[in-house]
């Protein structure tokens, strides 16, 4: 592994990085209100599906209930902005708090399953309060969810009016790049190491002398907590929610994202959010009715052929190449 | 309210039967392949529509439940072939998956050919029964006498038959299985054909009970993942006993709460369970 | 040299429905020992260790660590005492890199484990130890290789590593030569000498090679289905008619 290689390898990465970041800060002065509109939401399912990749890219467990945690948040959001005080960034605070305090009482239970079980157990779990949401009509307005005022965004002495997408665009790209930038760090850390050893091999991680339950118990929290911040995002976008956003489809498509981005590499779910969103946007509206059966199909297909994904398999080439440039080069 | 429960009991028996006949497919195809089939509820709505389609083009209900397995197991080894075959031996993640865009891609096909539009096959076997107080319908008399006998015959299969003795041990030991000269690829695509034809058939019963609709599966696949954990995958008579005793607790708890709590209340009894004996009631793993 | 007990066992049994695994086995390790256990397959030895490191619970009988009852812990409580196991079947991480897989055991080491947030400081120290352990290993120019490209010798190599990683006080090996050439067996034999000599000083091997064990052991218990059937230091054991027995046509 040659020091030149590497660095080479990561300057590009860099370059690659700030690139992006000049275009999201860009973008929304360049592009005209629709496509803006898209870009905003990408943001915000990229960071739903960013919970996705650390529960399973990083843990290795699948849930397939990430649902549940995006609903919660939306509704979180709304519930303070509308009934407790009008502020952004206590409903903000308070969809985390939802989404929080699920993940840990049912990650509680759930983590103590094996992999099989854990699966269909989140399935059950989210598909369950899918339902209770659309029953409880009066608490959750159902599948009409529920319209709410946005209130004036407050950053220490100033006022901003959320009424200009624009603002919102900041807002939500500034709330998702802090949030990418924790959990990048978290997994940079201790932890967050002995989270991916969990993956890797957890009875040996155990016999290390990790507490892998509640190292579990750990990342499956964080999960749902990101999962829960993009779904206070929605309704700051959208200023509505319903109890669709419980749907067990939206856990699906994090899932899609994820894998066909790259799961394990966090920037793979912003990807895949964007190759997909885009497409479906793009797709007219005949084929609209096709748009399931491709997701089921292109799903099939990625985990067949491409498991590792965009990124991952981008990555896996570049590593590839790097080792066989290596003197007396082994691939 | 005596009367009430006990019709609740007993349509929980009725239905206790017909899932069973489902959740057993999705035990026999999770002990076989190792696989959670996540679209087993689309198959089950497959099975409803085709039943349906049957009925209204060819007039005659019982040439439906013999069509409806039959086209789900074919359906089940395309299925098989064109997908799950190439997972065999994959990370858990890659069968979750298949099976999650084969689910996609089964509810809405129906969804394109049969409608949105929820329609109901009328009642075959229209008379009723006197029963406590009242008058019970024959035709659910009979859904659970056939799913009793086809159960009993499936258990029949699995001991004695030549391809039952195969399913059991390339089940038990897949190495010796296919050391001794067992045709495992073939017995496990027999085994998806079989769950799926389960599926269908218990679709096929079901359609004149609940309105078909392509969304029908997903109510019935949560209590079918439900009855298969806490039984333990992997057990046939488990499932069966587990499933009973599910749907009558939810149909007893309907009376009281209403239908979305009663599952949740069945949910809870999952997790109960689950604490005591963590591989299920007759789990054997 | 301390004769202080580092662990020991008292009356250990387990039974696998039906199947007694082991049978009122009593064990004894003092500090600065190295101890052998040898016997015929299915006799009980990995199970033993698998009592011992927490992932079996014994029908009966304790298992004492440093004074401790440590018979019900669970295997990280048990590991955070300072015992540590390896395993017969290589048991690393594939897709970590070599210096993330001795990492992972250094990390614990300096109690850092449940940091979120990367300190600087005390990350350079771990770096350290791990480069330190790679080093002892020779396993220095493979840092950067993901643990599942190199040689199984290696492997077996890593595997130690790992064990040893976290400081621990004894350290079980469960057949380190497992699968090794006679070439590789006499290097890793080597190596763990050297290091029971110096920085891991309480060590209990399972084996088959008897050359390994005269090399490192200075005591040696065997077990014979479940049970303790001799012990003694290894010429003794050797020359046990009943010993030589069990192991008819081995090399003894």
């Amino acid at each position: 592994m040659t020091t030149e290689g590497q660095t080479h390898s990561s300057r590009i990465g860099w370059l690659v990085v700030i690139g992006v970041a000049i275009c999201l800060l860009v973008a929304p002065h360049v592009l005209d209100r629709y496509p803006r509109y898209i870009l905003t939401e990408i943001i915000i399912w990229g960071l739903f599906a960013l919970g996705f990749d650390i529960i399973f890219g990083k843990t290795g467990l699948l849930n397939f209930g990430m649902s549940s945690f995006f609903g919660l948040g939306a509704y979180g959001f709304v519930f303070a902005v509308k009934y407790v005080y009008p502020s952004v960034w206590l409903g903000i605070l308070s969809g985390m708090a939802f989404a929080m305090v699920f993940s840990i009482v049912v990650g509680w239970i759930v983590t103590r399953f094996s992999s099989h079980y854990f699966v269909v157990f989140t399935i059950v779990i989210s598909m369950i309060l899918f339902l209770l949401a659309m029953n409880l009509r009066s608490i959750t307005g159902a599948d009409e969810g529920i319209n709410i005022r946005l209130p004036n965004l407050q950053v220490i002495a100033w006022e901003f009016s959320l009424r200009s997408p624009i603002t919102k665009y900041y807002l939500i790209l500034g709330v998702a790049a802090v949030a990418f930038l924790v959990v990048w760090l978290f997994f940079d850390s201790p932890m967050g190491r002995a989270v991916v050893a969990i993956r890797e091999n957890e009875a040996r991680a155990q016999m290390i002398g990790y507490n892998t339950a509640h190292l579990k118990l750990v990342a499956y929290t964080l999960s749902g907590t990101v999962a829960g911040l993009a779904g206070a995002m929605y309704p700051l976008l959208n200023s509505t929610t319903s109890a669709e956003l419980f749907f067990w489809i939206l856990s699906g498509k994090a899932v899609l994202w994820t894998v066909v981005g790259g799961a394990g590499t966090l920037w793979g779910p912003f990807l895949g959010a964007a190759v997909l969103v885009s497409a479906e946007d793009a797709l007219s509206s005949w084929l609209v009715d096709f748009y399931p059966i491709l997701v089921g199909v292109l799903l099939i297909a990625i985990i067949l052929l491409a498991p590792k994904g965009i990124l991952g398999t981008l990555l896996e080439w570049v590593a590839d190449r790097r080792a066989s440039m290596e003197p007396g080069g082994k691939s | 309210m005596m009367e009430l429960i006990i019709s609740q009991v007993v349509n929980g028996l009725v239905w206790g039967l017909i899932l069973a006949l489902i959740s057993i497919g999705l035990t026999l195809i999770y002990g076989q392949l190792e696989i959670v089939n996540v679209a087993h509820g689309a198959l089950y709505t497959v099975g409803a529509v085709v039943s349906y389609y049957a009925f209204a083009s060819m007039g005659g209900w019982v040439f439906s439940l013999i069509v409806s397995p039959v086209v789900l197991a074919l359906l089940g080894l395309i299925i098989y072939l064109t997908t799950i075959r190439f997972a065999l031996g994959k990370p858990p993640i890659v069968t979750v998956i298949i099976t999650y865009g084969i689910l996609f891609i089964l509810e809405q096909t129906v969804f394109l050919t049969y409608g949105g539009v929820p329609r109901s096959i009328p009642n075959p076997i229209p008379y009723n029964i006197p029963f406590i107080g009242g008058d019970y319908p024959l035709y659910r008399v009979f859904c659970a006498v056939f799913s009793a006998l086809v159960i009993f015959c499936l258990m029949g299969f699995l001991k004695w038959t030549r391809y039952g003795l195969w399913t059991r041990a390339t089940k038990q030991d897949y190495e010796t299985a296919m050391n001794m000269g067992i045709p495992v690829r073939r017995v496990y695509a027999f085994v998806f054909c079989l769950g799926s034809a389960l599926a269908g058939l218990g679709g096929a019963l079901a359609a004149p009970i609940s309105s078909v609709t392509f969304t029908m599966g997903h109510s019935i696949i949560i209590d079918a993942f439900i009855v298969v954990i806490m039984a333990g995958f992997g057990s046939v008579i488990g499932t069966l006993v587990a499933s009973l005793v599910i749907e009558v607790v939810i149909g007893v708890s309907a009376a009281f709460v209403n239908p979305v709590m009663a599952k949740v209340i069945g949910m809870a009894l999952m997790v109960v369970v689950l604490f005591i004996r963590p591989e299920g009631l007759f789990g054997e793993e | 040299m301390n004769n202080d007990v580092v662990l020991r066992t008292e009356q250990l049994s387990i039974t696998f429905g039906g199947l007694k695994a082991l049978n009122g086995v009593d064990f004894e390790i003092r500090q600065g020992e190295v101890l052998a256990i040898i016997g015929p397959n299915g006799a009980g030895k990995t199970t033993f260790f698998n009592v011992l490191s927490g992932n079996l619970r014994p029908s009966n009988g304790r298992v004492i660590f440093k004074g401790e009852d440590i018979t019900a812990l669970a295997p990280h409580e048990i590991c955070r005492r300072g015992l540590s196991r390896t395993y017969q079947k290589t048991s690393i991480f594939q897709d970590l890199t070599v210096f993330e897989n001795v990492r992972l055991g250094a990390q614990i080491g300096h109690g850092q484990h449940n940091s979120w947030l990367r300190g600087a400081l005390s990350d350079k120290a771990v770096v350290a130890v791990v480069e330190e352990l790679l080093v002892m290993g020779g396993l220095d120019h493979q840092a950067k290789q993901p643990a599942g490209t190199l040689s199984h010798g290696d492997q077996r190599l890593l595997e130690i590593l790992i064990g040893i990683s976290t400081r621990p006080e004894l350290l079980l090996l469960d057949e380190p030569s497992a699968g090794l050439s006679a070439k590789e067996t006499r290097e890793i034999t080597r190596w763990v000498k050297e290091l029971s000599q110096t920085t891991i000083r309480n060590v209990i091997i399972v084996e088959h090679d008897m050359d390994v064990i005269t090399e490192l052991a200075s005591a040696i218990y065997v077990l014979n289905y479940g049970e303790v059937l001799c012990q003694g230091p290894v010429g003794e054991v050797k020359c046990n008619p009943q010993v030589q027995e069990i192991y008819l046509g081995k090399s003894v």
